[in-house]
């Protein structure tokens, strides 16, 4: 008997054995290819030359997102990525001089609407009238000397495609894709519009990200549920104010206020660029020099210090309105460069990610209690302490709260008794097709490269992603079950219908 | 020499000034050189055709572990007749959910989402595909899967019905998006209704896909001859090539291969048409014509005039419509080929309602403007930079190159034609643009579709041409069952409804009838669950009702007074829509009060159909249709009593248009009439709502302002 056990478990661990070097994937090709430059003024440029086509894509990251923004100005840090693309001295302008004097007037008209306003329920309504209408000339005259999407067309024209940016949390980024032999203008313009940008149309743009705010917040219940869980979880932590900013303080962003916010963030110390593509490393890291070399080298920012305590209880809030019943609810978990990030991230992936996790399983394809259920982590941002996430939509036989209830007794189970080992073969697998997919393109590959990179300090960290995944063991992941996942220290946000 | 060199420096500052066109001294993107672009060297694909005549397209790339497949289907809806529009998408979706000989397609997800992979099927116009994407290490299950989605799909019914009922949501839909309407219509127009490109899937036509015609189509259709297969990524090219074999060579050739596209014959004329959509505040308006084929000689003067005119940033659409004018933020154009059959011409405004007629008109003037103004050398430069420029993102994914290649193989069109298309955009004169723009557009023979409001146009569109108005109301589907009209069935009919009346009280007392008050509660089930809510409602013969909804966020009214009326929610009133009146006016229609009072001078009739059991009851059903036969519905009358039981009807329920029915219970007296408390509404066996009626007054005093506009 003894024996036939001992065999059984060599066998078990000769599959073992086997199945973990098929998870090994040996990147060191493509890293030893990859070239990196740090230029004198703290700006970190990752170059990966891959000669296919002639073309090649550049993203640049900032670390700086929206909770870095100012109190009283949420949502700033998105703002100024859409200002991103209104150009430069050299780029957006009819005339700048002249653009300049009505950009000035804006702003100290500007400023007495701000002081007026700051007024409240003092504020004196006539006198907000006639300084909207000067506004409005001073708008309209300072428009006229613009040369409105130059930046854009100038891509363009030049075989630019994929021009977008994106805000987050955490970071900001920028993104274009050129034929090769356009490297110098990429090289020109991004550097520019980090040396001298000029916040041209501030006041019309304002407008338009007020109707994606009303787009994505305010028309959808699932916004309404997110923010509302937010709030809950992040009571001291920026991570609890809205991305795009609060609509009054949307109305009240300001050129000097966005500046500062530019000069404190968008230092080369704080940015981290990544080119993939047909290009030379040698001649990037020359043009780089010439053009990013420009900025100026500054101290890089601290990040936040502000600590948010872990609730003493169950903190809960329900939103009553007549639609589709949803719930999401949340736990306190570390940041993604804690040791515990890589198990918490397979806990999600076990519990609840897609068709073939185990909250699906039970909860949508057998109970039919719920028609979705997800797991995540990382959201809002993971560069400061984080939130492990369950979001369900319960079916019209059930409700949020069995629905809660179900969620709740899958993650005791797990943390009385480890998954089983297929499935976290499963997790394996599908964090390694999905690495190795981000790769495939120019573009992917270069915001990846930067993003870990500003995130570990380390861009070769990408390559490592697969070992951490393969260590994993399910102890860990029962442990940081028990560790994190504490059933009397959650939020939890329903939406409800009202009463019958 | 330092004073001639002064007068130099004047000289050239002075030059500056007069020639340049900013006041800027040359920017520094302006000094920059570009060394010439790299040549484009495009992978070498390996081919071969099996013995079954299935054609392999291979290309390794060893850089990821990926591998990643496409299959050609050369089937598409184009092949489909209109009664069946749909059956190939249908066919295409539960090919891949339907399972197969070996798995279930519940078994088929969870093998791929286990190990990160994908397998796709869809069918759609023209063509369709069936896609693979997985890590090199599983590709043996890879190609199994995918061989068996093709060769043995086993069309479920469960998957089937879930596909129906995904269709029948989009078609429910297909009216929400106005740029969607607009160019749904104007392909239409192009290549005429119900053709090969524009058979459009109905309830109808979905209700009548069965199971053998998806079995049929794929085994008619989805055979070797007409399919073909790209593989690229990380594999050796002869392993892949006998795995290839492996699963799809034994598979046997079917009878027939798919036909080419069909050619479009097309009569150049102009058209106005209108499609109302009250819910915009922007009209979308497309102006066009045919197109042309990718082929075609003129392709290249064509490509460089169209950039010219309507190529967005920098265009002259661009430049006098949106930022000159104002009138739109969304502008363009288009003169769209393809390779098999002609595309079409087209350029586009989305503007507001006022400036509809002032956008068309300026399309229009643009177009004849590219007849008689050559492009300037910054246009021309402009319009070839753009398309140059980015050529090179043409070659920059494998899987890009390698499927056009298999898709040129298909028509056995030019391999090396974006080379050529390179060069001759390149020689284009500003000659050629006017010459080719005078011979392809035809701005006298523009088709122009609008959608938007008329009553708020600014000028009226006849202004552009006698104006033809496109209903796009969803036809219901709604079957008609045979209901013999003659004197008899007419007779017995009137006979039966009579008698209804007689039971109800008569009819001195429904003549007698002005008004009638009463609060409900209203048991709604919904996919949510159940929920009720409290209304109220007036009605005033003949056609005025008022029904007061109480919600939690407070009332919603609803008033219809015949052809108008107005909703309130809140703070917010808002007009009824020409949808919800026309509903109006049938549920008017269908009011048995309002039935009963004018049956001494009835205006419609009342047709005997059968007398059946339901709910266990025998029930004579009458069915009353309209004098002018557009409105209709079934009574169902207790065939001793005469009560009416029940009422059935086509009409709004939660998942679209079907067949309702109420039932009546509960009849009690009201000034001497019999009226039924408790009323209850399904669909097809689905319960939706009971009516339980608390209170009931006939001719209550009701204030004259009642129906007004608050």
């Amino acid at each position: 008997m003894n024996q036939s056990k001992f065999l059984m478990k060599l066998v078990i661990f000769a599959i073992i054995m086997v199945v973990s070097t098929a998870w090994a994937f040996d990147f060191s090709e493509i890293e030893d290819k990859i070239s990196e430059y740090d230029l004198d003024n703290g700006l970190t440029i990752i170059v990966l030359p891959r000669h296919d086509a002639p073309v090649v894509s550049f993203v640049t990251i900032v670390n700086t997102g929206c909770a870095d923004d100012p109190k009283g100005a949420t949502g700033i840090a998105h703002m100024y990525e859409h200002m991103a693309f209104k150009g430069t001295e050299e780029i957006g302008s009819k005339d700048l001089k002249k653009e300049e004097k009505w950009m000035a007037v804006e702003d100290s008209i500007f400023q007495l609407i701000l002081e007026e306003r700051s007024k409240g329920d003092l504020a004196d309504s006539t006198k907000l009238a006639e300084l909207g209408q000067k506004m409005a000339v001073a708008t309209d005259s300072a428009f006229s000397y613009s040369e409105t999407n130059e930046y854009g067309l100038i891509a363009k024209r030049n075989g630019g495609v994929g021009l977008n940016a994106g805000t987050t949390f955490d970071r900001t980024a920028y993104y274009i894709s050129y034929p090769s032999n356009k490297l110098e203008l990429w090289m020109a313009m991004e550097s520019d519009r980090f040396y001298k940008p000029v916040l041209r149309e501030l006041f019309k743009e304002k407008q338009v990200v007020a109707e994606e705010r009303r787009y994505r917040v305010e028309s959808m219940p699932i916004g309404r549920l997110v923010n509302e869980y937010l709030t809950l979880a992040y009571k001291s932590h920026p991570y609890g104010e809205p991305l795009i900013g609060e609509m009054s303080e949307i109305q009240n962003y300001s050129r000097p206020v966005m500046m500062e916010q530019f000069k404190k963030y968008y230092i080369p110390r704080n940015m981290a660029i990544g080119i993939v593509g047909d290009v030379d490393p040698q001649e990037v890291y020359r043009l780089a020099k010439k053009y990013f070399g420009r900025l100026e080298d500054k101290p890089k920012p601290m990040e936040l210090m502000i600590d948010e305590q872990p609730p003493f209880g169950v903190r809960k809030s329900t939103i009553i309105e007549k639609s589709q019943p949803m719930c999401i609810f949340g736990y306190q978990i570390p940041t993604v460069n804690h040791p515990d990030w890589k198990a918490l991230q397979a806990l999600a992936s076990y519990l609840g990610s897609g068709r073939t996790s185990v909250l699906y399983k039970n909860l949508v394809k057998d109970k039919k209690s719920a028609v979705e259920v997800e797991a995540f982590t990382g959201y809002p941002g993971s560069k400061y302490p984080s939130l492990f996430s369950l979001y369900c939509m319960p079916s019209n036989e059930s409700s949020n709260s069995e629905n809660e209830a179900e969620i709740l007794a899958e993650i005791e189970k797990v943390k009385t008794e480890p998954i089983p080992e297929k499935d976290l073969e499963k997790i394996k697998a599908r964090a390694k097709a999905s690495l190795i997919n981000g790769l495939a393109s120019n573009a992917g590959l270069a915001s990846q490269l930067a993003t870990y990179q500003l995130v570990y300090g380390d861009w070769r960290m990408l390559f490592k992603e697969l070992d951490k995944v393969n260590a994993l063991t399910t102890e860990d992941i029962q442990r940081v079950a028990k560790t994190y996942l504490d059933p009397e220290k959650r939020f939890v946000t329903y939406i409800e219908k009202p009463e019958e | 020499m330092y004073r001639r060199i002064s007068i130099l420096g004047f000289l050239l500052i002075g030059i500056f000034c007069l020639t340049g066109l900013n006041s800027f001294a040359e920017r520094t993107i302006d000094k920059i050189k570009y060394p010439p672009l790299h040549e484009i060297i495009p992978p070498q694909v390996d081919t071969l055709r099996l013995d079954n005549g299935i054609k392999l397209f291979l290309l390794e790339d060893h850089e990821l572990p990926i591998v990643h497949a496409r299959v050609r289907l050369a089937a598409g809806e184009f092949l489909n007749t209109p009664d069946k529009a749909g059956l190939a998408e249908i066919c295409g979706t539960v090919m891949r959910t339907g399972g197969t000989a070996r798995m279930t397609g519940d078994d088929i997800d969870e093998a791929l989402e286990s190990i990160g992979a994908a397998v796709e099927v869809n069918i759609g116009r023209t063509d369709g595909s069936a896609s693979m994407n997985i890590l090199s290490e599983y590709v043996d299950t890879g190609l199994e899967i995918l061989a068996d989605v093709l060769r043995t799909p086993q069309f479920n019914q469960d998957k089937i019905d879930l596909a129906k009922t995904s269709e029948r949501t989009s078609i429910s839909s297909r009216n929400d998006d106005a740029f969607d309407v607009c160019a749904r219509e104007f392909r239409k127009i192009i290549y005429g209704k119900d053709g090969p490109y524009t058979l459009q899937t109905e309830y109808a036509t979905v209700d009548d896909i069965t199971r053998d015609d998806l079995i049929d189509f794929h085994d008619k259709w989805i055979t070797p001859q007409n399919v073909m297969i790209a593989v690229w990524g990380d594999f050796d090219s002869d392993e892949m090539i006998a795995k290839l074999k492996k699963y799809f060579e034994d598979w046997a050739p079917g009878a027939e291969k798919v036909p080419m596209l069909p050619d479009v014959s097309y009569e150049f004329k102009p058209g106005v048409h209108y499609i109302e959509k009250d819910d915009v505040t922007q009209s979308t308006v497309l102006v066009g014509h045919i197109g042309g084929k990718t082929g075609d000689p003129d392709y290249f003067a064509l490509t460089v005039a169209n950039n010219v005119l309507g190529g967005s940033f920098g265009s002259r659409m661009f430049n006098e419509i949106r930022s000159k004018k104002g009138l739109a933020y969304s502008t363009g154009g288009n003169f769209s080929t393809t390779i098999a059959y002609p595309g079409i011409y087209y350029n586009y405004v989305v503007t507001k309602l006022e400036t509809t007629v002032e956008a068309a008109k300026a399309i229009l003037d643009e177009i004849r403007r590219m007849q008689t103004d050559p492009p300037t050398a910054d246009e021309l430069a402009t319009a070839k930079e753009s398309y140059l420029n980015s050529f090179v993102f043409n070659f920059d994914s494998k899987g890009e190159i390698i499927n056009r290649m298999m898709n040129y193989d298909y028509f056995d069109f030019p391999q090396d034609f974006l080379m050529t298309v390179r060069e001759n955009i390149q020689k284009v004169t500003a000659d050629d643009v006017i010459d080719v723009a005078r011979r392809r557009f035809h701005p006298d023979a523009m088709q122009i579709v609008v959608v938007g409001k008329a009553d708020e146009f600014g000028e009226p569109l006849s202004d552009l041409g006698t104006v033809d108005t496109i209903d796009i109301s969803i036809p219901s589907g709604e079957t008609e069952e045979e209901v013999a009209i003659n004197e008899e069935t007419l007779a017995k009919g009137m006979e039966l409804l009579k008698k209804a009346v007689k039971a109800c009280g008569g009819a001195d007392g429904f003549a007698k009838i002005k008004s009638t008050k009463s609060s409900a509660t209203v048991k709604l089930n919904t996919p949510q669950g159940e929920f009720a809510l409290e209304t109220e409602s007036i009605y005033v013969l003949p056609d005025k009702s008022k029904e007061i909804v109480t919600l939690p966020m407070g009332q919603m009214i609803t008033v219809s007074t015949g052809d108008s009326g107005w909703m309130k929610q809140g703070n917010q009133i808002i007009d009824l829509s020409s949808d919800r009146i026309a509903d109006s006016k049938k549920e008017n229609f269908r009011n048995t009060l309002h039935l009963f009072k004018r049956i001494g001078s009835p205006d419609y009739q009342a047709v005997y159909v059968k007398t059946e059991e339901m709910n266990g009851k025998m029930t004579d059903i009458v069915k009353v249709i309209s004098l002018d036969g557009k409105m209709s519905f079934k009574l169902g009358l207790d065939h001793e009593t005469g009560l009416p039981v029940s009422q059935m009807y086509f009409g709004e329920t939660m998942v679209g248009p079907g067949n309702l029915t109420q039932t009546y219970s509960d009849y009690r007296n009201v000034s001497g009439l019999k009226i039924p408390f408790a009323i209850n509404i399904e669909s097809d066996g689905n319960k939706i709502a009971d009516i339980i009626i608390k209170d009931y007054k006939l001719n209550a005093d009701i204030p004259a302002d009642a129906f007004n506009k608050p």
